[in-house]
């Protein structure tokens, strides 16, 4: 069997909704059938993980660490929309040098734009919507 | 982009289910149209179920604030956002019909658009 390329486009709230649990799962499951999870692209309030100062409780699933996970063993990409960035406060190394702040994107993301996303319908087999 | 970018242009569906006010669903789902039109996708937006009242005029000064996307609604035409496509059955389960709508668009059939979804590579529902 060949493996498919996969994108994940995230759009789901990390802290309130179901949908990027179900995003982690998916990605697992796929790269365990064998395919390959090219990009997480992340918009909308889905940025809302790759806040380094997030402190998420011990009980409950620690996103951020999962994610940056599926992208060192796997080589996806973790890519968030940058317009939604800027709105939910989550900074990059440039963008915090351009408005004097200090950066607080987590390890492992970087921040792209809405072209990433079109990209990703170019360049993968499929590309899976989580909206929520 | 680093990428070499391929010369392929993939059909791409968005359809919106939300109404105007409570969320940005709309705002979001105008943005990615926008975006896959500007890299010459072939972008269709769909309005169907509650994502129909996004179609008609709300008071300029609402005291519900801005979360309306009419005017940017308007930007699709300007990018090249050509097909603009009203679910029937959702206007007329909400007693309404084509008059009076603020954005021009082809109102389908549920079975049209399902046919329509069909010649689709991507479709993303906001």
């Amino acid at each position: 069997m060949t493996g498919k390329r996969f994108a994940l486009y995230i759009t789901a709230n990390p802290i309130s909704r179901q949908g990027q649990l179900s995003a982690l799962r998916f990605a697992q499951a796929a790269v365990d059938a064998g395919h390959v999870v090219t990009r997480i692209f992340l918009a909308g309030e889905a940025v809302l993980v790759a806040n380094a100062q997030i402190d998420t409780p011990s009980d409950e699933p620690q996103l951020q660490d999962r994610w940056q996970a599926l992208a060192s063993q796997h080589g996806s990409e973790l890519l968030l929309c940058s317009a939604a960035a800027q709105r939910y406060g989550v900074i990059g190394d440039t963008e915090a040098k351009a408005i004097g702040r200090e950066s607080n994107l987590a390890t492992g993301f970087a921040i792209s734009g809405l072209g990433s996303l079109v990209e990703s319908a170019l360049d993968c087999d499929r590309v899976i919507h989580f909206p929520g | 982009m680093e990428r070499e970018n391929p010369v392929t242009r993939q059909a791409i569906s968005i359809i919106i289910t939300t109404p105007p006010h409570g969320s940005d669903a709309a705002s979001q789902a105008l943005d990615t149209a926008l975006a896959c039109a500007a890299f010459e996708q072939d972008v269709s937006v769909i309005f169907q179920d509650d994502g129909i009242w996004q179609l008609f005029a709300q008071p300029i000064d609402s005291p519900l604030g801005d979360r309306c996307a009419l005017a940017q609604f308007k930007l699709m035409e300007l990018y090249g956002v050509n097909r603009v496509l009203i679910c029937a059955a959702s206007l007329a389960s909400a007693k309404l019909d084509q008059t009076g709508l603020a954005l021009s668009g082809t109102t389908l059939s549920r079975q049209q658009i399902a046919e329509h979804l069909a010649t689709q590579t991507q479709v993303w529902v906001y």
